[in-house]
């Protein structure tokens, strides 16, 4: 306010002085000046009020000015609110570590034959899963997953599993490298052995609610391993892919669980090749070779009341394919999946069995088989959700020879017989974290009967996921 | 072989070198998870990268279920674009499955375009009631056109960390092509400027960042749950909200079922639209530019319909 105050007291200190000379004047002179005085004083009073005005316009502006500021400074730390935010927040909710997931399973079976009177004629029993084990309700296997990276160069995986009877199991532990650069891969502990196509899939991730019958007969549901496996990815346009694996391997044929030795146990070797036809269709193919030397393989069999043990070696071929069609590359409306493959099964070694009941008491002898078997499958989701599948296998349990001529009362389950199954199944997955499944199967796997099995299964998968392999 | 056979075959074998002669520099190769990924790619590496998207022009990304030569594809490349969010989890498997230590996250040549992205519908991380942890946030955020000065940015970021003698090249590239998306979004927001504030449905929730950038009110989705069909009950509520809130247009994806989308269309009188979310998922949506004309073009058309 100091500048409107200093032109009023000069605008008076000019008028003072104007005022004094006009003492002589006359009193026309006199009102001239007073005119004048009074017209200038009007004149300084208009530009007082007018700079008045323009300091306060000036002062209002200045608050306004103010108020973008502090506007600007409010949108600055929004955004670095939001910057941090977006530095915060998970680079996805996956990257718990480690990852954890819970599969829950279970059926509902209804069988026309007894279930105790199960078994595949003309093969020896694997002891491995038969799937449905049981009438009515029952729990599956529930499965608990924890994975994560370790640091930059491996990741851990353990899978648990927990049996309806309250028994936990470990059904896969182990780490595998994850930038050995050049397409290379190594996995050490328990896994499941990567033959084939469907070994290494969990069985809740399978088409249809159990193992096909050559699973089930040369390796008693799946091939798990105590081991290690190297894989390499070929570089170039085909997909070509080897890998072998050497390990103590825990189920049929091997029975490697009790034996005391160093150094090789069983092995493993497969080769996978694969491409794409166009963006719709594509396809794999594999071969693989599986090599164990049972030394005291037991198993009872109770409905003959009999004891075997087998020592010697056991050789397995599988070849398998896979096809695979969804329209335009897109498989989550449409899509069709070929699946098939062929066990091959050389044994040759020695025969210990005791029959009880029998005067013979414990025999020995040389036996020698090649049992062979396949499966092919077709899954079509004709729409959204939903998947209809039909499998068909086949066994062919060969002309087992014996040191001997063995009496028909001696091998009973062994007699050759060609055990065949017809599956059917539907099931409704309405996100892909549930799914449920009705499935029929007329099971001809032993000779004087046939099963016809349904069966309705429900799986639920909790928490992080992976993508499932090809 | 006569001395004139030899003479020919070498100047055969000379021309080939010849025409080989541009590609010595070898192109850097990008390999993307998505389309939209690929296009941006494109805009900023231009004759200096050789770009592959996985999922194919058309499928639903999110979904895609790779096949074994994507292996290979994997395996080769300098550089891999994904969008994050577990929206291309199916990536993870494979990327272990190649073992190259660069494209693993954290690596030299893995770009997840999500990062520094601001996320709509952030979710917290743990188990959410969706039973499962997929996603940080909505992931489709590409259909903000502003966002690609980030994924650029991230894009670029890798392009200059591998190539940097072409360091100017990709620089220059980006900085023209936000350029013309700039004017272009000022465009699109010009064009779309009648609708805002009007209220809208889509069948699937693809569209938060869009509509943010454009002003575009989505009400709803006709589908309860990503993934899941709507009940005819369901349906009847739509109809009557979109009655009372006088709903006159609906979005869809191509992909998404028309059934229902036409039936409450009908029902109550709207008009549909039907929106890329996706590079190639409409024949017109070519590259990330005409993603957003054909996108544009079918709201307006939609919008000058439905009015009286």
């Amino acid at each position: 306010m100091r500048t409107p105050r200093i032109l009023t007291l000069s605008a008076f200190a000019l008028a003072l002085s104007l005022a004094l000379p006009a003492q002589a004047a006359n009193d026309a002179d006199l009102a001239q000046i007073r005119e004048q005085l009074k017209q200038m004083k009007e004149n300084y009073e208009q530009r007082i009020a007018a700079l008045e005005n323009r300091l306060a316009q000036a002062e209002s502006t200045a608050s306004k000015a103010e108020t973008v500021a502090d506007k600007a400074e409010a949108s600055a730390s929004q955004a670095q609110a939001a910057a941090q935010q977006a530095s915060q927040r998970p680079a996805s909710a996956n990257s718990f570590n480690p990852e954890l997931s819970l599969i829950l399973v279970g059926n509902y079976t209804n069988l026309s034959q007894d279930p105790n009177q199960r078994r595949l004629q003309g093969f020896m029993p694997s002891n491995g899963e038969l799937l449905p084990a049981e009438r009515s309700f029952n729990l599956g296997e529930s499965e608990l997953t924890f994975s994560g990276n370790i640091n930059h160069l491996f990741r851990g995986t353990l899978i648990l599993a927990i049996a309806p009877d309250n028994t936990l199991g470990v059904e896969e532990a182990n780490f595998q490298t994850l930038g050995l650069g050049n397409g290379f891969n190594l996995k050490a502990g328990r896994f499941f052995s990567s033959v084939g196509y469907l070994n290494d899939i969990h069985a809740h991730a399978w088409d249809f609610s159990n193992a096909p019958l050559p699973y089930q007969a040369f390796f008693g549901g799946q091939l798990g391993m105590d081991g290690v496996q190297a894989r390499w990815l070929a570089p170039g346009d085909t997909y070509f892919e080897v890998g072998v694996e050497a390990a103590r391997a825990l189920s049929f044929p091997a029975a490697d669980e009790t034996r005391n030795k160093n150094g090789l146990m069983s092995g493993a070797v497969f080769a996978h090749v694969g491409g794409d036809l166009d963006v719709s269709n594509s396809w794999r193919a594999g071969l693989s070779y599986f090599y164990a030397e049972p030394n005291g393989r037991d198993y009872d069999d109770p409905l003959n009341d009999t004891t075997y043990s087998f020592s010697g070696s056991s050789k397995t071929w599988i070849a398998d394919f896979v096809w695979k069609w969804a329209p335009n590359g897109d498989a989550s409306r449409q899509n069709l999946k070929l699946q098939g493959e062929y066990f091959n099964q050389s044994e040759d070694g020695t025969l210990v069995y005791d029959v009880h009941g029998t005067a013979l008491g414990t025999q020995s002898g040389s036996f020698n088989n090649r049992q062979s078997g396949f499966y092919a499958q077709a899954v079509y989701q004709f729409m959204p959700h939903w998947r209809i599948g039909y499998r068909y296998d086949q066994l062919y349990s060969g002309n087992p020879s014996f040191g001997h001529d063995p009496l028909t009362s001696e091998f009973p389950s062994l007699k050759d017989f060609n055990p065949k199954r017809n599956t059917l199944m539907v099931d409704w997955t309405p996100d892909e974290f549930s799914r449920f499944r009705l499935q029929y199967a007329q099971d001809k796997t032993r000779p004087e009967a046939t099963d016809n099995q349904f069966w309705v299964q429900y799986i639920m998968s909790l928490g992080a996921h992976g993508a499932h392999k090809y | 072989m006569s001395q004139n056979g030899r003479l020919a075959v070498r100047f055969l074998c000379l021309g080939f070198l010849l025409l080989l002669a541009p590609w010595a520099q070898a192109a850097l190769s990008v390999v993307t998870t998505t389309t939209d990924l690929k296009s941006l790619v494109e805009a900023v590496g231009g004759n200096r990268v050789s770009v592959v998207s996985l999922a194919p022009a058309g499928s639903d990304a999110e979904d895609y279920a790779p096949r074994p030569q994507d292996l290979d594809r994997l395996r080769d490349a300098r550089i891999i674009v994904r969008v994050g969010l577990d929206y291309d989890l199916w990536l993870d498997r494979m990327l272990r499955q190649t073992g190259n230590p660069a494209l693993m996250r954290g690596g030299a040549g893995h770009v997840d375009s999500s990062y520094a992205i601001v996320l709509l519908e952030v979710k917290g991380a743990g188990l959410s009631d969706g039973g499962h942890s997929h996603g940080a946030g909505n992931p489709h955020y590409w259909l903000d056109p502003a966002n690609a000065e980030i994924i650029t940015g991230n894009i670029a970021e890798a392009l200059v960390r591998l190539d940097p003698a072409n360091a100017k090249h990709y620089e220059q590239r980006r900085i023209d092509f936000l350029t013309r998306l700039e004017q272009r979004i000022r465009l699109w927001q010009t064009q779309l400027a009648p609708l805002a504030g009007k209220p809208l449905l889509t069948y699937h929730n693809n569209w938060p960042y869009f509509a943010r950038r454009f002003r575009l009110n989505f009400v709803g989705t006709i589908e309860p749950r990503s993934g899941v069909a709507p009940s005819p009950a369901a349906l009847s509520v739509l109809i009557r909200r979109m009655r009372d809130e006088q709903v006159s247009f609906i979005v869809r994806h191509p992909q998404d079922p028309a059934r229902d989308v036409d039936f409450l269309a009908r029902k109550a009188g709207a008009r549909v639209a039907i929106l890329a979310a996706s590079v190639g998922d409409l024949p017109q949506a070519k590259d990330y530019f005409s993603l957003f004309d054909t996108n544009v073009a079918a709201l307006t058309a939609a919008y000058s319909e439905s009015k009286p």
